[in-house]
């Protein structure tokens, strides 16, 4: 029987490591698929970098400041929608009464 | 009328096996290897652009057959005799009829997201930040908030 993740998968890989100098980098991705037998999608993003070097690890995360700058504008819209739409309606609650 | 059809079977056995390849190829998209670009080397550092990958596909088949009643030889009414079919021409006798069709379609985007700095003051994220975009998705915003305020002006106003 075929189950979710046969279509759906949420996979984090690496990729190969760089080595330049003394430091290892080690790029690391998220992968979004969905997959069905005559088609599919697949969105893959870059997530964080992991810095190796003098024997300590450090992960720097990839922000995507054009998709943090898109959510917070609809998240405006949203929001803003929302108050406007309150105010509207207890302004017309108050004439009414 | 048996030979057409297992003709029609290979042609879409092919068909799907090379949708299914097509398929694989769509997969490897999701490899790290296709968000991270190679590493360009200059002087002392070494920079490597990490995009957002999208892709998607679909392909589609159709198929078909059929034996219908033969039609009569002799002519009813006005109408002439039913075409019988040609010397060796057996698969399409008449009544019978066959179908096929396949189609498919696909799109891949990428955008970079941030350049990766490697130097010797150490590892570096740059972003890179996609202009165009946020100025569509401010005026959109602009203009629904716009659209939105002056409907409930109108609807306080009644």
């Amino acid at each position: 029987m075929p189950q979710l993740s046969d279509f759906i998968r949420l996979e984090n890989t690496s990729a190969e490591p760089i080595v330049v100098g003394d430091t290892k980098v080690t790029p690391q991705a998220q992968a979004f698929s969905v997959r069905f037998p005559f088609g599919g999608f697949v969105w893959n993003r870059p997530t964080a970098v992991l810095v190796e070097r003098d024997d300590s690890t450090q992960r720097i995360p990839i922000i995507n400041v054009t998709r943090v700058a898109q959510i917070v504008l609809f998240g405006l819209v949203l929001s803003i929608s929302v108050i406007i739409t309150a105010l509207v309606a207890q302004q017309r609650r108050t004439h009414h009464e | 009328m048996s030979d057409w059809l297992e003709k029609m079977g290979v042609s879409i056995l092919k068909n799907q096996e090379s949708s299914a390849a097509i398929l694989e190829k769509f997969v490897e998209t999701a490899r790290p290897a296709s968000v991270f670009a190679a590493p360009l080397s200059a002087g002392d550092y070494t920079i490597i652009t990490a995009s957002e990958v999208y892709a998607g596909m679909g392909v589609g088949f159709g198929g078909g057959g059929g034996n219908g009643p033969t039609a009569p030889e002799q002519p009813i009414g006005d109408q002439p005799p039913a075409e019988q079919p040609a010397e060796g021409d057996e698969d399409f006798a008449p009544g019978s009829g066959v179908g096929y069709g396949g189609g498919g379609g696909g799109v891949t985007m990428g955008r970079p997201v941030a350049a990766i700095t490697i130097g010797p003051d150490g590892v570096r994220v740059e972003p890179i930040v996609d202009a165009t975009k946020i100025a569509i998705a401010l005026f959109t915003t602009i203009g629904a908030m716009a659209l939105m305020f002056s409907r409930m002006m109108k609807m306080s106003q009644k």
